[in-house]
């Protein structure tokens, strides 16, 4: 069928996105989990709490830990990943070092927060739904951020049926069967400001292609800020009403 | 059976490893650093029992360096937009390589054993790169204990030059399911000042393209190996070369935006807020891009940034194939048959 | 005569008189505390101790109120400095003359803060487990700060009230004595509200990840359990022999398991089926990242074992054969290979009973999970599957279930020696720290669905069967009593069964 991707969507289209808030209350100051498609995430963070080794003390600003963790029937093989496995260590540093810049950490010092994302399964956007994820969570754990940071993929489609004379437009939101395919980049904004926090390539585009689809990343961000911002103002209503009664 | 690094035709076997750049035959005419200011920290060798953190930049240099900024001035006189001069030295043995890039050194060598590859990849040879952060390069590294920046440079030299497939993995290949080359790249970090990443890129490249593969014949069950005083070494197939640069965010201009800095020295690294690699070829293809965190960037700067990044390359590009050129001249002096040099690809 | 007065919580109290303090506030220094005007407010200095506020305006003016306290940790160890008051234990208002207070095996020491007057807010200092929030100074001092608003009239101070105050603040310094305090209680009841023998509502959902051959997501109040299973063919060399991997005998559970061993010797009926847990998932603070620790590799070896034990994946339905056509099956079929499942629980959070969550999540994983066909190719000499037919695995006729009680012991209150033990089923973690032990009983119930509705066999009437039970040691307990957790066990089995027949999983 004409314009449409594998999945029924056209090149614009976002896959359904699903998340909730406070979804493990006792065991964590704040949590949440989501679903882009079929990708599901969830997250939680504890802190600012006491550093849990000397070298993350900082004087005058709060450090900020991730952990990430593969479920082993999150992918389409079953793989056990341990801690020192490079996606891991790569998903980790990424976060880690997205959300220092958003958090405002110099209200905690010598403290520790530590974001613990569960990947259950993958359907590409990963890195894109744990940055999401860890936002919705680190909003439900009440600690201070410059504003929403909100992730979303891109890609470049190879496919000759758009072409009209022009290069196809770009594809949002691409899922694993795309990804595996044609070159895709993960772009993360802050807030309404279409300024970007996080930009993550790795395969071979053209640079004249590079713009599109950083742009068309930009705008299927905002449409996730959106929903993003729906669910919590939905749960924070809810909150205060069960407390109010 | 590890392969002994090819000994230079013309001169007696030498069985170094690691030889000091400074008695290399072949060494392009050293300039002076342009850097009036010194960093004395960074070139002193001695161990001091762990100093496990850099001291930290002082209010003053920070003041200077922003307010210069704010000027469009940089604190070594270059523009905000250039690279610091790039020399390129060879070793003696092929795939020895010595990149300086102002005060920061990388020393990379390629080296080639034979080995059984890996059973779901029958056709295919390995390489891999091996980076190692101690504290010659600077008192803050310390042996063994990987800091981030070990993680990052590991990391992006995977994306830019294994993922991309700059070289051809095939063209290893030399009896399918049972011999191929296994490439090994390893990089010395010597002196820090800023930058680590794009030099690192630029030493393996060329170390890549400066080594040579001994000629193998294959009779039945056996591989000759000929020696390169009998058959001349071939070049190995890369398809693209691809080179990082990086952009540091530090600072504001006059009009109050976020100034992208090129080659940050490594002054202006601890000053900086936010930066930016992305890994280009002379063909205009972009291969990785990474940015994690630090400070938010508009869209349009970071594509200036890459477009710029695009213009770059193709002058380093220029200068790798000039100084490997010239490097080839200066050892093939007097000998005729060098231009007859064969290619490294399979029939198939 | 003092009638029963009450200080009263701001906030809900439960049936015993509990108060639950809504809000909690940082109080201000001492000085800001004899906050008598009734402002209650408390929002002085924002010093950073935090306090609970217990509404006294429920009290009777004319009596001076006793507030008594003891601490479960001896002096030196106590985070109360000598002149701070410590809580009382006698949480029922009775009028009394002089405190009654009942032994505790853990007193070591009280003392007793004697105030008067009306309060409308006495603030507590709470014992906290964040090491920064420690209070150490007392919120006020002894009643010399007070003002003391003796109803004139009367010659003596009338006897002192016993005060209430807040739960949690109780439950935290004194958790066993609290949980006894409900269980002795007739009828006796628990912190979380159920009674003994009332297990948790439960919910399931199954076939949600895309990428398992079978997975199930099993809520037990706040315990959350994703089981994934995954099957992998496993080809028999030409030269093995298909019964060696059929024997069952223990082999070691996948927390050091090595995939070598399923090719090579090693390999038997346990080994087609891989069980792991993980808990080092960040569901509980006990648990951080990092390599399993010794519960979730108990767990993986005892749900191993259960998996095998109760031969609960029928061995047929993971045999490949050597044929076409799957509708005749000639006793000389040759086995060229198996399924081997791997079966990953990973706890998302943990609130107790672990073991029944996480077995009900693999049974209901195993029911809802489809292979696809898989069937030997004689020109290639290999296994192809089959991707567009599926065919769900069989399991066992009647399902086995696991229930777990932890058993809690209570002294006899006439001190005779010898306490009771009481078996809670389903324990949440706060009980699961109190006990002293756990009993897991393995039963399986024949039920039969008539027209729709569970029922059970009407041939032998109710007819439940245990398979296994576990009781490692420590507490004693009667037959009567394992009578009555079979029972329970019974129903649980039903519900299960119940909810797994919504998810359209034929149970039978």
């Amino acid at each position: 069928m004409e314009g449409l991707r594998n999945d029924g969507r056209r090149w614009n289209e976002l896959r359904r996105i699903h998340c909730q808030l406070s979804t493990s209350s006792t065991n964590a100051d704040g949590s949440s989990y989501i679903e882009q498609g079929f990708t599901k995430v969830l997250c939680n963070v504890t802190g600012p709490a006491e550093p849990s080794s000397r070298q993350k003390v900082k004087q005058d600003s709060a450090t900020v830990s991730c952990e990430v963790y593969f479920a082993a029937f999150s992918g389409t093989d079953r793989i056990k990943r341990g801690r020192n496995d490079k996606k891991v260590q790569e998903l980790q540093t990424a976060i880690q070092k997205t959300f220092s810049s958003i958090i405002l950490t110099h209200l905690f010092s010598r403290s520790e927060i530590t974001i613990s994302v569960h990947i259950l399964s993958q359907d590409g956007g990963t890195l894109a739904a744990c940055i999401n994820a860890a936002t919705l969570a680190l909003i439900d754990a009440g600690i201070p951020l410059k504003d929403y940071v909100c992730a979303c993929t891109a890609g470049q489609s190879t496919s000759i049926f758009d072409n009209e004379g022009a290069s196809p437009d770009p594809w949002l939101d691409v899922n694993y069967l795309e990804e595996s395919d044609i070159p895709s980049l993960t772009v993360a904004t802050v807030g309404d400001s279409e300024k970007i926090v996080a930009l993550n390539m790795e395969n071979k585009v053209r640079i004249e292609k590079l713009e599109a689809m950083i742009a068309v990343g930009i705008s299927g961000c905002a449409k996730v800020r959106a929903i993003m911002d729906k669910e919590v103002r939905r749960h924070g209503k809810q909150k205060l009403e069960a407390q109010g009664e | 059976m590890r392969l002994k690094p090819l000994p230079h035709p013309s001169t007696n076997h030498h069985r170094h490893h690691h030889r000091t750049p400074s008695s290399s035959r072949i060494t392009n005419p050293s300039r002076p650093s342009p850097n009036p200011r010194s960093r004395e920290t960074v070139q002193l060798v001695h161990y001091s029992a762990t100093m496990p953190k850099e001291p930290e930049i002082s209010l003053a240099e920070k003041t200077f360096v922003l307010e210069a900024l704010k000027q469009n001035l940089r604190v070594d006189g270059r523009g905000i937009h250039s690279f610091r001069e790039i020399e390129l030295s060879f070793g003696d043995d092929y795939g020895f390589v010595d990149v300086r890039l102002g005060k920061t050194r990388v020393l990379a060598r390629i080296s080639a054993e034979i080995v059984k590859p890996r059973s779901d990849r029958p056709f295919e040879g390995t390489f891999t790169i091996s980076t190692e952060m101690g504290p010659m390069a600077s008192p803050s590294f310390e042996v063994g204990r990987p800091t981030d920046l070990d993680h990052t440079l590991s990391r992006l030299l995977e994306k830019s030059i294994r993922r991309s497939t700059a070289l051809d993995l095939e063209s290893l290949c030399i009896v399918t399911g049972q011999r191929v080359w296994s490439l090994r790249a390893d990089l010395h970090f010597l002196s820090h000042d800023g930058n680590l990443i794009d030099t690192a890129c630029i030493a393996t490249i060329t170390a890549l393209a400066h080594f040579r593969l001994p000629v193998i014949t294959v009779s039945g069950e056996d591989i000759t190996i000929h020696p390169v005083t009998e058959r001349v070494p071939v070049p190995l197939s890369l398809l693209h070369w691809p080179i990082c640069v990086t952009f540091s965010f530090l600072g504001e201009d006059e009009d109050g935006e976020v100034v992208c800095v090129l080659d940050a020295t490594a002054q202006e690294e601890a000053l900086r807020e936010g930066d930016m690699t992305v890994t280009v070829n002379k063909n205009g293809e972009v291969c990785q891009i990474s940015k994690s965190g630090g400070v938010a960037v508009e869209a349009e700067t970071l594509m200036k940034c890459a477009r710029m990044a695009a213009e770059k390359v193709k002058g380093i590009d220029k200068l790798i194939a000039t100084a490997l050129r010239d490097d080839e001249v200066a050892r093939n002096k007097g000998n005729l048959d060098w231009l007859k040099e064969g290619k490294s690809e399979n029939e198939r | 005569m003092v009638s029963s007065s009450r200080i009263q919580c701001k906030g809900a109290a439960d049936a015993l008189g509990y108060c639950h303090p809504v809000r909690r506030w940082w109080v201000g220094d001492d000085d800001d505390d004899d906050d008598d005007d009734g402002d209650g407010d408390g929002d002085g200095d924002d010093e950073g101790k935090e306090g609970v506020a217990v509404n006294a305006s429920g009290v009777d003016k004319s009596h001076a109120c006793e507030l008594v306290a003891i601490s479960p940790y001896p002096t030196a160890e106590a985070t109360w400095p000598s002149s701070a008051f410590l809580l009382g234990s006698d949480l029922k208002l009775k009028p009394k003359s002089k405190p009654d207070v009942e032994p505790c095996k853990q007193t070591t020491h009280f003392q007793m803060l004697h105030f008067e007057g009306s309060l409308d807010w006495v603030f507590l200092p709470v014992l906290s487990t964040s090491a920064s929030l420690v209070s150490t100074k007392p919120l006020f001092s002894p009643m010399s700060s007070l003002t003391p608003q003796v109803d004139s009239g009367e010659s003596l101070p009338p006897p002192p009230p016993p005060l209430t105050f807040s739960t949690s603040l109780f439950r935290q310094i004194s958790p066993a004595l609290y949980l006894q305090r409900h269980l002795l209680h007739s009828p006796p009841t628990r912190p979380n509200g159920r009674s003994p023998s009332q297990c948790r509502d439960f919910t399931l959902t199954t076939n949600s990840l895309s990428h398992a051959h079978g997975s199930a997501v099993v809520r037990a109040g706040d315990t959350a359990v994703v089981c994934g299973i995954r099957g992998e063919v496993l080809t028999i060399a030409p030269g093995d022999d298909p019964s060696r991997f059929e024997s069952y005998h223990s082999s070691p559970t996948s927390a050091t398991h090595a995939c070598g061993s399923r090719g090579a010797g090693g390999a038997s009926w346990g080994g087609l089926i891989v069980t792991n847990v993980e808990l080092s998932t960040g569901c509980s603070k006990k648990y951080p990242l990092g390599p399993p620790g010794g519960l979730a590799q108990t767990l993986s070896d005892q749900l191993h074992e259960l998996v095998n034990v109760t031969k609960l994946v029928s061995l047929d339905s993971l045999r490949i054969y050597d044929r076409e056509d799957y509708s005749d099956v000639t006793p000389n079929a040759k086995i060229k290979g198996y399924w081997s499942l791997y079966i990953d629980v990973l706890c998302i959070s943990l609130d107790g009973n672990i073991l029944d969550a996480a077995w009900y999540a693999i049974v209901a994983a195993l029911k809802s999970s489809r292979l696809p066909l898989a069937s030997w190719n004689q020109t290639e000499e290999r296994v192809f599957c089959d991707s567009s037919l599926y065919h769900p695995l069989s399991l066992r006729r009647s399902l086995p279930f696991t229930t777990t009680f932890a058993l809690i012991s209570l002294p006899h209150s006439d001190d005779n020696g010898g306490g009771t033990t009481v078996l809670l089923n389903d324990p949440d973690s706060y009980e699961e720290d109190e006990a002293c032990e756990f009993l897991t009983i393995l039963s399986t119930t024949d039920f039969e669905i008539v027209e729709g509705e569970l029922s059970r066999s009407p041939l032998a009437g109710l007819r439940t069967r245990v398979e296994k039970i576990e009781k490692r040691g420590g507490c004693k307990i009667g037959l009567r009593q394992i009578e009555s957790c079979t029972h329970q066990a019974t129903s649980k089995a039903a519900r299960y069964i119940q909810s797994l027949m919504k998810e359209q999983l034929t149970p039978i």
